[in-house]
Formats: C-alpha cells, sequence, structure tokens
C-alpha cells in the first residue's frame, strides 16, 4: 500500500528561503513553490521522522449536500511538533495543509 | 464494457406505401412537400405489429413511416432467413473509461428475405447500430425559473451594453484556482479561450472528478466573453494552487473556494501561508483577487479585506420597476469578521439561487462527475430534473457569484488597465444595484444602501463601466499642487 503524502507550508526566516528549500530537500521533501511560503510535499512518515508530528485520519464535506462531496485527509497533530536544530535557523513556522471547501 | 444490447437486435421495419412509391428507390428524397408519397395505408402499422408480435418480436413503437422493435437473434435470422453478426463501438469518443457497447449488425452480403406473412405490409427492416453520445454544447431544458449561461447572466448583469461598446476583456487574463478543468464542448461552441494547467501537485489536467471548476469558470465569460481564461486545477494543496495562479500575474483571479472559520477570532496558522499568498497577490502584485462569500461558512480568505468578497442576489422572472424583482439569496453568506476588525463580508453580489440547494444556473460540468449525478433527477427544488450524465446541472452559490463578478472586473480592466485592486473595488461598490429585500443565510436583512445581506447589492456592468472609463489613476508624488 502507498504511503499518504501530506502537503505543508513551511515560512522561512528572513532572506533563508532557499537555504531553507535546499535543507529540506536534502531531507526528502519536494518543493513544489518558494514564494513567501515554500510548498513542500512528503511521505507521512518522513514528516513524522524530521518533525515530530503526528497524523489522524480525517473526513471533510468539501461539496455540502452532495453524495461523494466527502475527503479524507491526514490531519498533523502539532502538540508534539519540533523544528530540528538543524532547520532552525531557517525556519520560522511550519503549516499543514487541510482541504478547502467548494463554495 | 456495456451490454445491454448485447442478446437482441433491435430493428426498424419500414412499412409499404400506399402510393406505392419507396422512400430506398435510387431517385427517391424525402422532404416535407413530398412525405405524403410514402405514407403507408391506415392500419397498416397495426396490422405489420401484429403479425412481428405473433412471430415472437417484441414491438416497441408503431409510427407513421416504420414499427421499431427488437427480438433474439436466432429469431431475427429465422423469420428473414440473414445472418447478423456482433460487432462493438465506443460508447463514447469523449469518454473512453465508459468502454464499448455491443450490438448486432447485419452481415454484408448476406441474404435477407421479407416473409410472406409481412409481404405486402413490410418493405424493408433494418438492424438499428446504437448511436455515439456526445454531450451537447446546448443545454438541456427544465421546466422551473433558471438562469442560462451566457445570455441570462450577460443581461442581469447589465454587461450586453458594454459588450456592444467592444469592451469584452479581450487581452485580460483572468485566472482560477479550482477543481479541474474538462474541455466541454460548451467552451469550443462559444468560441471561448478557455485553457487551463496544473497546480504543481495535481494530475489530469482537463479531468474534473467533482465538476465544479468547469461549471463556474462558465459565469466569466457570460460578463467577458473574450477574456484569455486559465483555470487551474488543484492537488491536495490549496495555498499552491493559489501561488501557481498568481505565479501567472493574471490581470484578475477569481476563487469559489474556501475555508469556514465559523467561532475563531484569530486565523489558525495553517492558513497563514495562503493568507500571505492572497497579500502578495493583491498588495505586490497588483492582481484584482475575488472570493467566494460562502454558502453559509464563515469564508477564509472570503473575509480578507484585500479581496473582493462576492455575495449573492437571486433575480426572479419579473420585472419591479426597471429592474429585475431582486432579493438577498438566503443561500448566500454575509458576516462580520472577528479575525479583521471592521470588515463586513460580502462587498458586492453576483447571482445566486434559493435554499434548499441553489439549483438556479444551467451550467456545464464533466458528464456522470460529482455534481452531474449528485443533483441529477427529479424534483426541483432538491434535484436539477437533468440527467445525471448530460454534463449539465442546475446549480450556484457563491462559487457562481465570484466569477461573474470577475468578469466584470475584466471588463473594466480592458478599459482602464492601471486600475488597483481597490480602485476596481470600489468602482463596483459605488455603482451596485441596491437589493432593498430579503435575507443572507445568516439571516442578516437587505434594506435600503448598504446592507448585511448582500453589502453594495449586486453589480452592474454597465455603470462600473462608465464610472470607470473616467477614473484617473493618480500617482499621488505627481499630483498637481491644488490651486
Amino acid at each position: 500500500m502507498s504511503e499518504n503524502i501530506v502537503s505543508g507550508e513551511i515560512k522561512p526566516l528572513p532572506n533563508q528561503a532557499r537555504q531553507a528549500a535546499l535543507a529540506l530537500q536534502r531531507k526528502g521533501f519536494q518543493i513544489l513553490h518558494i514564494g513567501p511560503t515554500i510548498s513542500v510535499q512528503g511521505s507521512q512518515s518522513l514528516w513524522e521522522s524530521v518533525f515530530s508530528v503526528s497524523f489522524e485520519s480525517r473526513k471533510k464535506t468539501v461539496l455540502a449536500e452532495l453524495e461523494k462531496g466527502e475527503v479524507t485527509y491526514q490531519k498533523a497533530m502539532t502538540e508534539g511538533m519540533h523544528i530540528p536544530a538543524e532547520l532552525k535557523e531557517m525556519i520560522e513556522e511550519v503549516a499543514f495543509v487541510e482541504p478547502s471547501e467548494l463554495f | 464494457m456495456i451490454r445491454q444490447a448485447e442478446v437482441r437486435v433491435y430493428f426498424e421495419a419500414v412499412l409499404h406505401s400506399e402510393m406505392g412509391r419507396s422512400m430506398f428507390a435510387p431517385d427517391a428524397f424525402l422532404g416535407p412537400e413530398n412525405l405524403k408519397q410514402f405514407t403507408p395505408a391506415s392500419g397498416l402499422g397495426v396490422q405489420a405489429a401484429t403479425i412481428l408480435q405473433s412471430l415472437g418480436f417484441k414491438v416497441q413503437h408503431i409510427g407513421t413511416f416504420s414499427i421499431s422493435g427488437n427480438g433474439p437473434r436466432g429469431l431475427w435470422e429465422k423469420v428473414f432467413g440473414t445472418k447478423v453478426e456482433k460487432r462493438s463501438r465506443l460508447f463514447s469518443e469523449a469518454h473512453l473509461q465508459i468502454g464499448k457497447i455491443s450490438y448486432w449488425s447485419h452481415i454484408a452480403g448476406a441474404p435477407f428475405t421479407i416473409p410472406d406473412t409481412l409481404k405486402g405490409l413490410v418493405e424493408r427492416a433494418y438492424p438499428q447500430l446504437p448511436p455515439t453520445f456526445f454531450e451537447s454544447p446546448l443545454p438541456p431544458r427544465v421546466r422551473y425559473h433558471h438562469l442560462r449561461v451566457p445570455a441570462d447572466i450577460a443581461m442581469v448583469f447589465r454587461s450586453i451594453p458594454v459588450h456592444k461598446l467592444s469592451v469584452t476583456g479581450k487581452g485580460v487574463l483572468v485566472a482560477m484556482p479550482d477543481t479541474g478543468f474538462y474541455k466541454h464542448p460548451f467552451y469550443a461552441w462559444h468560441g471561448y479561450n478557455y485553457s487551463a494547467t496544473l497546480s504543481p501537485d495535481a494530475i489530469r489536467v482537463e479531468k474534473d472528478e467533482y465538476g465544479h471548476g468547469t461549471a463556474e469558470a462558465a459565469n466569466i465569460f457570460a460578463n467577458a466573453p473574450d477574456i484569455d481564461f486559465v483555470g487551474v486545477k488543484m492537488g491536495g494543496n490549496t495555498t499552491l494552487a493559489f501561488k501557481t495562479a498568481s505565479d501567472l500575474y493574471p490581470a484578475v483571479m477569481t476563487n469559489s473556494w474556501g475555508y469556514d472559520l465559523g467561532g475563531a477570532t484569530s486565523l489558525p496558522n495553517y492558513l497563514k501561508p495562503l493568507e500571505a499568498a492572497v497579500i502578495e497577490a493583491v498588495r505586490t502584485r497588483g492582481i484584482i483577487v475575488c472570493f467566494s462569500a460562502g454558502n453559509g461558512q464563515v469564508s477564509f480568505p472570503g473575509m480578507m479585506p484585500d479581496v473582493i468578497s462576492v455575495g449573492g442576489v437571486y433575480a426572479h422572472e419579473g420585472l419591479e420597476g426597471n429592474d429585475f424583482e431582486l432579493e438577498a439569496s438566503d443561500y448566500a453568506s454575509s458576516f462580520d469578521s472577528l479575525i479583521y476588525p471592521g470588515r463586513h463580508v460580502p462587498d458586492v453580489c453576483g447571482l445566486v439561487g434559493m435554499q434548499p440547494r441553489g439549483i438556479y444556473i444551467l451550467l456545464p460540468v464533466e458528464p456522470g462527475d460529482t455534481i452531474d449525478t449528485g443533483l441529477a433527477g427529479s424534483r426541483y427544488p432538491k434535484k436539477d430534473e437533468t440527467a445525471p450524465d448530460d454534463g449539465w446541472a442546475v446549480i450556484s452559490g457563491t462559487s457562481a457569484a465570484s466569477p461573474q463578478v470577475a468578469g466584470v472586473c475584466a471588463l473594466l480592466k480592458q478599459v482602464q488597465p492601471g486600475l488597483s485592486p481597490d480602485l476596481i473595488k470600489a468602482i463596483l461598490r459605488a455603482s451596485a444595484r441596491d437589493v432593498k429585500k430579503g435575507q443572507s443565510r445568516m439571516g442578516q436583512p437587505a434594506g435600503e444602501g448598504f446592507d448585511g445581506a448582500t453589502g453594495a447589492g449586486l453589480v452592474d456592468a454597465y455603470a462600473a463601466y462608465k464610472l470607470a472609463r473616467s477614473v484617473t489613476p493618480r500617482n499621488l508624488s505627481a499630483l498637481p499642487s491644488p490651486r
């Protein structure tokens, strides 16, 4: 069974975006976009090992009142999360993306 | 593979005409003026159908010129002394995944004889081939009050007079992150420049599993038919899709999605990257960003002060004075943000249906997708009374309203490319039509002037155009000193 891929948005410290992206890439994350935040994705186990975060499977209705309008996603449990020492000088914050609703 | 026609031969048996003329004669042509020449004698159809039935065929319809029926392959071959062979063809060239349909077809050169019992009654009989299905560029008819694209939306928005002045959005790029952008023939037949690209974490650009993006994009073209449109198909990361669209530096972005932050007094951390991306798009790149206000949700980023927040107004079928009878949609959101002080949602409104499901605007979707199947069936107002696989659905919500207003923004950008996002918002608000009755999903009432349910009211494209053409964007440092 293939592992869940989890998306995240990483806020770099000022002027550290490219260094942060490189460091994340070296750890195994896929860098998708570098802007005000860095869009990355990685396997659930990679997130767990690098940032000590855990995940729970959740459901969310993205298209109200319709059958099949529900998606399952991995909700990040960030209570025990920490940024590893080697990334602390480059990364300010890590945010996990949740599915949006369609209006 | 579809097997519905596999075991039976479906046929049309053509009746002898009373005048002895055959529609199969080499010199025969059928037209309204000579149709009578090919008409059978009264009662001939029933007589032939009775015999076909007695032979074991199932008669489904007795028409003026032919009888429709079907029967087992063996019966067909025995009665008509012929041979058929099994063939198959794609159900739809556009939807290979649906598979093939099987049918029995006459073998070329095989004998075929009308039996004595049918002689004088049936002239010829042919197995019928299944049709190839195409979703139509024309929408189906439904019996309740609804709006059609592009004409009805353009008319109610008063964008038609603007189009007649050659202001159609030409040269203006509009981007839309959404669920996918299926190549529905509606877009090609209207000659729209409708293109799509992928967010880096998305796949299959022309597949729209939900149908949402395919449908809502039609609303933009209704008001701005000559825009250059690019849809950005979302993957798992909505923020990334937004940034991908923003990186194209479109003049206008429209977003029919968001997050429900009901009860929240501060922005959750996971949404801060999206907030930063929206601010960058509007404040750094000068992109006009429209967001849906929500359908009962306390929507983010629809509540951001930087965006044009679009709510809903319902236009009844009848007129009231010199305008349509307008009412706040009880399907659309309105609220005061607890996160951005002083921010009321919506700024202005587009056209949205009423509860229970906002069924209002007939829009193209990918045949058989979530919306097409989910709303299909009878009866209104709970279902849209279209087929589950016809590629059309009657929907709305503020998902429709945001792209409608984005279309008007594109018109204004064609008139004055230098208009800033704030100035466009100010123009839309200043020129909107006041909506004085009804209430929003949250119960806020509409009333005279700026109100809770509809903000400034329904956007008026022509009034906005007249304001925009006269506005002169000025650089403060270059202003002449006052006299």
